[in-house]
């Protein structure tokens, strides 16, 4: 998979190099506005990570071009500029997902498999890890042939997790995660701690247990291999 | 142009000069009937061959120059009258005018008021510079407004610099005291990451970039936003009631109307201590009012609606939620109202219905 990440502040552009690297991503970096142009020009990227506001041009030109040359590339914007004109400009050229800065990287991760997912037909609609089948579908969750009953929230969490098996992930990132649009608004992050006992508790009745690393009680780490 | 004093000094002598015109008449009769009336009888009793008449001069004289007295001060004070009430009201209404102009200007919404034209040169003078500060204030206001947007602006870069090396940190091989470490400091850096935001859409509101209406049936929009709520709940029920008679559509920002129940419900939720306990959305017409258990007193209203209110150390929020929705409402026209009731903290919201 190869992934161009436009994004003029080299520091943020290499941390994204670098927790990306975990997948078997091949990431190319472009900082300017006409170094993305030629990149986009002469390469092929399944996967474009753009941010809007570039020295030398703005980012929805960059989309404009690449939209023209391979249609097929799925582009997610990220940008500081969180204006619902940019977004609906943004996703009307043909963006496929938007995402304000400050974000968490395991997000952007999650939200880059979903579009790789969602784009390459090829890949099944189920996802999964040691005993555990998830339909991407119907949201649901099987072990073995019995289906577990999971809340929504809880799915969520599931799939945050999953797709982020390798790493750790901290509690406010899972907060920001399940909260959404409400984000903003809640400044604690305890509401995780109930949803993962819960999480936990519906496994081990399941008879998996270990799912769910905890690492000092502030950051988790899916525990299943494969 | 002419000064205030010269032109009211300039109106008054025309208008007495007017009058003493128009009375001339009764000064020709007083003459003539009183001063001149034993001259005529002397004229003519002369011309007649007739012998002079009884005279009564000094009768006429006293009677004459009383009558003469009071003509003259009817005169005076009649036109000082008129000046007065007449021709100074008009005179000073283009002050009236500037004056009602100036106590319904509203720095953050209204454009610089259009001063009618006056040829008194204090009034041009109060309307120049009036228009002048208004301007200059104007201008600060607005210098002040793109600060803020542009500071919060700036500020998202670094704030997810930060974030993304925490992201990777997190990634180490960490002992305990790290780990707790690392993980402060990412709790700090997305509060930071609300805060800013927070901050930002507050200058965006009054920046007024919120521009599209939607026609909004509220009941519905509540309805459809509540299961939204489900995760933070914990025990605590969420429950609507509706008492409307009349369906409500409004003329509301989707995206702000979301954001002012999103605010009221989430503090609702994060100030109730007691577990089984209800948040109560209540639907009337016209107004909802949500509310929350308590078992402190009423909140302190007048500084409830302020940014970063101080005070209350239980509050987990960071203080800009409330003068978030005081700041949505009006941008809508809406009122907002707090009251204590039954144990119960109630926020109420006033719509503008259509």
């Amino acid at each position: 998979m190869k992934i161009l990440i436009v994004e003029d502040q080299r520091e943020l552009s290499d941390s994204i190099v670098s927790f990306l690297s975990k997948e078997d991503y091949f990431c190319e970096q472009a900082f300017t506005f006409s170094e993305a142009l030629i990149k986009v020009d002469v390469y092929e990227y399944d996967c474009m990570l753009l941010d809007l506001m570039l020295p030398g041009g703005t980012g929805l030109d960059v989309l404009r071009k690449i939209k023209e040359r391979s249609p097929q590339t799925g582009v997610i914007i990220i940008s500081a500029k969180d204006s619902v004109e940019d977004k609906v400009a943004g996703l009307k050229i043909g963006a496929d997902d938007y995402l304000a800065k400050p974000f968490n990287l395991p997000e952007l991760s999650m939200r880059i498999f979903a579009l790789l997912r969602r784009r390459d037909f090829t890949n099944s609609n189920i996802l999964r890890s040691g005993p555990l089948e998830i339909d991407l579908l119907g949201k649901e969750v099987t072990v073995g042939e019995k289906k577990l009953d999971l809340t929504k929230t809880e799915y969520e969490l599931l799939l945050f997790l999953i797709e982020n098996r390798k790493r750790v992930v901290s509690k406010s990132a899972l907060a920001e995660h399940l909260s959404g649009d409400m984000a903003d608004m809640m400044d604690d992050f305890n509401f995780v701690y109930a949803h993962i006992k819960n999480l936990k508790a519906k496994f081990a009745n399941a008879g998996i247990t270990d799912c769910i690393k905890t690492y000092y009680g502030t950051g988790y780490k899916w525990g299943l291999e494969g | 142009m002419k000064s205030l004093l010269n032109k009211s000094l300039s109106q008054f002598f025309i208008c007495v000069v007017i009058i003493l015109f128009l009375s001339a008449p009764l000064f020709y009769l007083l003459t003539k009937y009183f001063y001149a009336e034993d001259l005529i009888d002397v004229i003519e009793a002369t011309q007649h061959g007739n012998k002079i008449p009884a005279l009564d001069l000094e009768e006429d004289i006293v009677i004459g120059m009383t009558i003469q007295l009071l003509l003259i001060f009817t005169v005076l004070s009649f036109s000082l009258f008129i000046t007065l009430r007449i021709i100074t009201r008009k005179l000073w209404k283009p002050f009236d005018d500037t004056l009602q102009k100036t106590e319904h200007f509203n720095l953050a919404q209204d454009d610089i008021p259009q001063f009618p034209k006056t040829n008194i040169k204090e009034f041009d003078r109060l309307n120049h510079s009036l228009k002048k500060l208004m301007e200059r204030d104007k201008n600060i206001y607005r210098i002040q407004r793109e600060f803020a947007e542009n500071a919060s602006h700036e500020l998202q870069t670094p704030i997810a610099i930060t974030r993304s090396k925490l992201d990777l940190l997190m990634q180490e091989q960490l002992n305990e005291r790290q780990m707790r470490l690392v993980s402060s400091l990412y709790d700090l850096n997305t509060r930071m990451g609300h805060l800013n935001r927070n901050l930002l859409l507050l200058a965006k509101i009054e920046n007024a970039q919120y521009t599209k209406m939607e026609f909004i049936e509220l009941g519905d929009f509540i309805r459809d936003s509540l299961p939204s709520y489900d995760m933070f709940l914990h025990g605590l029920s969420l429950i609507l009631i509706d008492e409307r008679k009349n369906s409500s559509t409004i003329r509301a920002n989707a995206i702000l109307l979301s954001c002012l129940l999103n605010n009221l419900i989430i503090n609702a939720i994060r100030h109730t201590v007691s577990l089984n306990s209800e948040i109560r959305i209540i639907l009337e017409d016209g107004r909802v009012s949500i509310s929350n258990e308590s078992d402190d007193g009423p909140l302190d209203e007048g500084a409830l609606f302020l940014r970063f209110r101080s005070g209350n150390s239980k509050l987990v929020g960071n203080g800009l939620g409330l003068a978030i929705v005081k700041s949505i409402c009006d941008y809508h026209g809406w009122k907002i109202q707090y009251s204590f009731l039954n144990k119960r903290h109630v926020f109420t919201v006033f719509f503008k219905m259509i």
